[in-house]
């Protein structure tokens, strides 16, 4: 597959990347998403599809083999992002509960126990 | 063969890391570590059933990663142990730190509290301010109470120092706290009454110690334009003469100047008989942030210091010089142990106002130290109350110190909640609010992610390189324990 399929460059400096909600959720990507906001301006919108448009302008000082580079790293992570969201949904109740566990006044846990 | 109940297995929380070549670190809730192959991790978050695992299948069980039938057993250890690493929250507020006096007699050009002259007028604490400060001090329900005196140079206020020991003395009296008092001071002047005070009430020093005197005396600027340095040797000797070797620590602040002298700067320490080095980043505050571009640094090239200077002092250690570093030593607690380690600038949530305050001159309350020193630079967001007005419960319970804890848990901020080193981190929501305008911070953006990003991932490859003799130079840094041996260089 071709670098041009996954990133589109609309002007120079200017990238869009599309992400379909069948795969990613919006938390994934957001989160993935929001890595580059050191060195770029990112903007989300629906797009077409069921898909997320992700638009990254590059900030002052990027070349664009690195602008290219980062934008590849936000695809791997946001499978990455989507393991751990798939992870989070999974394990998110057990966090909750063992939080709530371990922070109960001493009196309440030994009624517990 | 290995025979496993036929049960369905349920995923505990953990996270995640890619390592770079070593594989996937996974961490649970309470900072338990083990790193597994690609392959490994794979399968771990496709298994159904714990046969699926295969030999792996009982150590991810005994770290709670992994749990079959029995999930509420596993939930009620893992809520023990969380409960433990976290009893740092039990002491609200333990360290109270005191500006008896703004001014200074130097004028160092990464100031955080940007002193003032020593002839200025009204920075000076009162006694009715200091009366008032150990009154509102000794009402904090801790059982531990550190009080430590801070400047400018608080012994330019020497009679305040004295007042506050004594009437916190007698306030315990019949609190029996756990007290203890320190003074921060740049050892430009000493006394003997001075000492022998100090030795009387158990306190001891905290100073600032550059590097070799051209280091020191390049950004310790003495007012009267003589060498700084030249006193701080001379009243460090005294001080330990009359209270003792252990009596004063040293803190480094790293400009651009020493940043890559950190191997002298660490002999020159163990020259002067400390056994400990805490390589300190220079904080965005006072004339640091002024002078940023004559003193300052990028965050990466802090990084690569600090990782030649820990293989540096490891190497002191493997020769059977028992010196280590502090922050690294305070991560490895965190990493290695499942005991609570309390640290006002790296825990969750923040320590600012639930495990340390700041007292200014004037008797205005901050929940750290940076609050304060953006008031001196004319910002008063982090403003809790004032001695003089305000009651305990007004400054403690107010809305500053609240919104500082519901935004400081590294549990729930954006990234900091998916992070694998957040069992070992904390949030600094005083500094990130000096870095970007957001109590929250912006990462990965933030200087303070990054640096703890790249602290970290220099121990867990230290860690993960598995050297025992290095892991043994870890764990005596942990117990604070000399390994030396009879045949090893001196000390
Ligand atoms: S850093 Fe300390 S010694 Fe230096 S000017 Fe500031 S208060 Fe004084
Ligand atoms: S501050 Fe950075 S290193 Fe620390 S937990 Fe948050 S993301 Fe991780």
């Amino acid at each position: 597959m071709q670098q041009k399929e996954l990133i589109e460059e609309l002007s120079p400096g200017l990238y869009r990347v599309v992400f379909s909600l069948d795969i990613y959720s919006q938390e994934a990507l957001l989160s993935a998403s929001q890595r580059l906001n050191d060195r770029f301006v990112v903007k989300i919108d629906p797009w077409e599809n069921n898909s997320l448009s992700v638009m990254l302008q590059g900030k002052d000082g990027i070349s664009a083999d690195d602008a290219k580079n980062a934008i590849l790293g936000l695809i791997n992570d946001a499978l990455e992002d989507q393991v751990r969201m798939n992870l989070m949904e999974r394990t998110g109740n057990l966090r909750e509960i063992i939080y709530r566990h371990a922070f109960l006044p001493l009196e309440e846990r030994k009624k517990n126990i | 063969m290995t025979v496993y109940e036929k049960k369905t297995l349920s995923l505990l929380p953990f996270q995640y890391k890619k390592m770079d070549d070593s594989g996937v670190l996974l961490v649970n809730l309470c900072g338990e570590f083990r790193i597994l192959t690609a392959d490994e991790f794979s399968k771990l978050i496709n298994a159904k059933y714990p046969e699926e695992l295969g030999e792996l299948y009982y150590p991810l069980k005994g770290m709670h990663i992994v749990a079959d039938g029995d999930v509420d057993l596993a939930v009620e250890l893992l809520s023990v142990k969380l409960r433990s690493k976290k009893a740092y929250l039990k002491s609200f507020t333990s360290l109270h730190m005191v500006v008896a006096t703004a001014r200074c007699n130097c004028i160092c050009d990464y100031c955080q509290a940007s002193s003032s002259d020593t002839t200025a007028h009204g920075m000076d604490m009162t006694p009715e301010i200091a009366e008032k400060t150990v009154d509102i001090i000794m009402q904090s329900p801790s059982p531990g109470i550190k009080i430590e005196f801070q400047g400018g140079e608080p012994t330019l206020n020497w009679p305040i120092i004295e007042l506050i020991v004594k009437r916190a003395e007698e306030i315990n009296k019949t609190l029996g706290k756990d007290l203890s008092f320190v003074i921060c001071s740049n050892l430009m002047h000493a006394e003997e009454k001075w000492a022998y005070f100090c030795k009387e009430h158990k306190i001891s020093f905290s100073t600032s110690l550059d590097g070799p005197k051209d280091c020191h005396d390049l950004h310790r600027i003495s007012r009267d334009g003589k060498s700084s340095y030249d006193r701080f040797i001379k009243n460090l000797e005294f001080y330990r003469s009359i209270l003792g070797p252990g009596a004063c620590c040293a803190l480094l602040t790293i400009t651009k100047d020493n940043l890559n002298r950190l191997p002298e700067v660490i002999d020159h320490y163990r020259e002067h008989g400390f056994r400990k080095i805490f390589l300190r980043s220079l904080s965005p505050y006072g004339f640091a942030v002024k002078n940023n571009d004559a003193i300052g640094y990028d965050v990466g090239d802090f990084i690569k210091a600090y990782r030649e200077a820990l293989d540096y002092i490891i190497s002191l250690n493997l020769k059977g010089i028992y010196f280590a570093e502090l922050y690294t030593e305070l991560l490895l607690m965190r990493i290695l142990t499942p005991f609570s380690t309390g640290f006002v600038d790296l825990q969750s949530p923040s320590g600012a106002g639930i495990s340390g305050a700041v007292y200014d001159f004037n008797g205005e309350v901050y929940p750290a130290d940076e609050g304060r020193m953006l008031a001196r630079m004319g910002n008063k967001r982090f403003l809790m109350g004032n001695v003089l007005q305000d009651s305990y419960d007004k400054i403690f319970n107010g809305e500053v110190i609240r919104e500082l804890v519901r935004n400081s848990c590294v549990e729930n901020l954006s990234l900091c909640a998916h992070c694998a080193y957040q069992a070992y981190c904390g949030a600094d929501p005083v500094r990130y609010y000096a870095e970007s305008g957001d109590i929250r911070g912006r990462r990965p953006a933030s200087e303070f992610c990054r640096k703890n990003m790249g602290v970290m991932d220099y121990i867990f490859e230290k860690l993960l390189e598995n050297n025992e003799e290095v892991i043994k130079v870890f764990w005596s840094w942990i117990h604070q324990e000399d390994i030396r041996c009879d045949n090893c260089e001196s000390n």
